[in-house]
């Protein structure tokens, strides 16, 4: 088994011609990674998106000097307007300032959910798998208990059921939804962790087995520090290939649930709740709703491929084709 | 067989307590909980509004207020004092979730499962359909691609598939409804059925209106679809017996739907499960977009107006559905292939 191993890893680095045997598979994906055009340009594109989201105050304050959420009369301006690169939307506010703005909450929020409920997966998902067929496997099968539950119900209902225990806003006589930013994150991140946790426990299972966390027990090394220690170095690849597809998902999740209301609030943008009213832009600015919804559909296409070309280089697992 | 599907039954118990307890616990622990809605009703006096919550059990311990929810009240004897200082002995009259009995929407005054039932049919019509579409075009597509590896056809597929996945739901329906209803006007922009004079719609008339919405639902089925489909074929052509059947000289259209085609339905079969959850959310976005009367706007609907016993009824009924599609998925599973040990207890009930 592991001499197959070997000979098809050496395999593979022949027709590398500038791979050596002594580099470490981060090296080695990099390199791998260099030479994989299509997901370097979309990191590339991400990584503009990013930067005029993370620059939206000062484009819109000081080059710009618009206010993202000031209302004006001037309604439906085209693209071009005087003041108003990309005109204004149906209350009469900047239209580009708005965008910006709106990628860096989406971006913000898919960013940070991914970021919490990876962390959440990780610890979990080494605990899991860890206990796994032990003495202590009821905490395994308390933990695979709670996830199939979880999975069982509909996402987008845990998500709505969950907006409106964390949301409801009883005192207003019009009853209505409102939630921070910050309690969406959280939802978020509490729903998003048992993918990680699938994936962590799967490869946890299959670490702790291997010589060298049976030598750590014969020397006496704590379980905390063999888990996090001698683990997870060894299956962080895994996770942080699947970050960017995480991220993705996350931004298509958060502007579904701003579409419907249910996710950011006005008047802070989202690339979601810009689209809420948009079947009333069909015939009176295309462009409103035709912008958003590319970005978003731009940025996720990107987060996959990133996400793909990165398992490509440095999964050691996947054979490149 | 009978064994194996009554142990996938039992299993499925602990997962169906749990999606009960969860949205029991969730909802409790909303701030101002069930009866903060009454406060806005001018016509009760305080008096009544405490009757009321004592009624309703909300300043019960935690695990009392969960059991009634399951079991119901109907059991018990409730004592009040009315305006006069007598005492009224009246009975309690939930049945409790395990009777079907999920209690009485605040907004619409009926009991919740006649609610559901008023909404399903035009969620099931548009979910069904969906589903048709999304397994009966994925699945020739990702054969097709699998049996052109390479080609045009293929590349072509995996990026159209990509970019579908890439695009939510909601803009994806938008995109349909501005080119095919507003653009050129070939079908209509929404509703299931409009108001007519009669009444009634004509059998034309729905299922023109089915169309855009089914498609919305159904694209991000075909693009997952058509990938494992691919994945599937690639895999049966890899298989000894295909390369058998190319030795011994048959025809390569008998090759593709005898041994081919009916050994990479198998694992398909498993995807029908997973594919519930993704139709309830999915109802919930495409009917908020075509203004369609059915469960995933009642569910929108509940939410906003806080109607707490129409929510939780939502999480059972989603739950309840995802579970009854995974205990469905195994059991096709079991019976297309006989490889499949009934005893190995792994896999998700």
């Amino acid at each position: 088994m592991s001499e197959s191993r070997i000979v098809q890893l050496t395999a593979s680095d022949i027709t590398m011609d500038e791979q050596r045997l002594d580099a470490s598979l981060w090296q080695l994906g990099l390199r791998r990674l260099r030479r994989d055009y299509l997901t370097i340009a979309a990191i590339v594109v991400i990584l503009i998106i990013a930067l005029l989201a993370l620059l939206a105050p000062v484009i819109s304050n000081q080059i710009l000097n618009v206010n993202y959420t000031k209302t004006s009369r001037d309604i439906f301006l085209p693209i071009g307007s005087a003041g108003h690169i990309l005109g204004t939307d149906d209350i009469g506010r900047d239209y580009f300032s708005r965008l910006l703005y709106g990628g860096r909450v989406s971006m913000g929020i898919a960013f940070s959910s991914a970021v919490i409920s990876i962390l959440i997966g990780i610890t979990l998902g080494l605990i899991s798998g860890y206990y796994q067929g032990g003495p202590l496997k009821i905490v395994d099968d308390t933990m695979m208990w709670f996830i199939t539950t979880l999975n069982s119900i509909p996402t987008l209902y845990l998500l709505i059921i969950l907006v409106a225990a964390m949301g409801g806003n009883s005192t207003s006589v019009r009853s209505s939804v409102s939630l921070s930013v910050l309690s969406l994150v959280l939802i978020l991140s509490l729903l998003g962790w048992t993918g990680t946790l699938r994936l962590v426990r799967g490869e946890t299972i299959s670490q702790k087995n291997r010589e060298y966390i049976v030598a750590a027990h014969a020397i006496g090394v704590s379980t905390w520090r063999i888990m996090f220690s001698h683990i997870l170095p060894n299956v962080f690849s895994v996770i942080i290939v699947s970050l960017a597809i995480d991220i993705g998902n996350l931004i298509l999740v958060e502007s579904t649930l701003s579409y419907l209301g249910l996710g950011v609030q006005e008047p802070t943008p989202s690339w979601g709740n810009m689209l809420t009213d948009a079947q009333t832009f069909f015939t009176r600015g295309l462009h409103l709703l035709l912008i958003p919804g590319t970005l978003i559909g731009v940025t996720v296409l990107c987060l996959y491929i990133i996400g793909d070309g990165l398992r490509d280089a440095f999964d050691p697992q996947t054979v490149k084709k | 067989m009978l064994r194996f599907i009554l142990r996938r039954i039992l299993q499925a118990i602990p997962t169906l307590f749990g999606i009960s307890f969860l949205s029991f616990a969730i909802m409790t622990a909303a701030p101002g909980g069930p009866t903060a809605a009454m406060k806005l009703d001018p016509h009760l006096t305080v008096k009544q509004r405490e009757a009321a919550a004592d009624r309703l059990g909300v300043n019960d311990p935690f695990f009392v207020q969960y059991i009634r929810w399951l079991i119901g009240d109907d059991w018990k004897t409730y004592e009040t004092v009315d305006n006069d200082g007598n005492v009224v002995r009246e009975k309690g009259e939930n049945k409790g979730i395990l009777r079907g009995d999920f209690g009485r929407s605040f907004t619409y005054k009926m009991p919740v499962v006649d609610l559901i039932k008023e909404k399903l049919q035009p969620t099931a019509e548009l979910g069904l359909l969906s589903l048709l579409v999304g397994f009966g075009l994925g699945v020739p597509i990702g054969i097709l691609s699998a049996l052109n590896q390479g080609g045009k056809f293929d590349n072509l597929t995996r990026v159209v598939a990509v970019v579908f996945n890439a695009l939510p739901a909601f803009y994806m329906g938008l995109l349909l409804i501005l080119v095919f209803g507003s653009y050129l006007e070939l079908l209509p922009m929404g509703n299931r059925c409009p108001i007519s004079v009669s009444g009634e719609c004509s059998l034309t008339d729905r299922a023109e209106r089915l169309i855009l919405p089914v498609f919305t639902i159904a694209t991000g089925f075909i693009a997952v679809l058509s990938r494992y489909a691919r994945a599937a074929t690639l895999d049966v052509l890899n298989q000894d017996y295909v390369r058998t059947a190319r030795a011994k000289g048959l025809h390569s259209r008998q090759i593709t739907f005898r041994h081919v085609g009916r050994n990479m339905l198998i694992p398909i079969v498993t995807l029908l499960g997973p594919s519930i959850p993704g139709i309830l959310g999915g109802a919930v976005v495409v009917e908020r977009i075509f203004s369609w009367q059915g469960l995933g706007r009642l569910a929108l609907e509940a939410v906003t107006t806080q109607d707490y016993p129409v929510v939780m009824a939502f999480v059972m009924f989603g739950g309840v559905s995802t579970v009854i599609g995974y205990l469905l998925s195994d059991i096709m599973y079991a019976l297309v292939d006989p490889r499949i040990s009934l005893d190995a207890g792994a896999g998700r009930s």
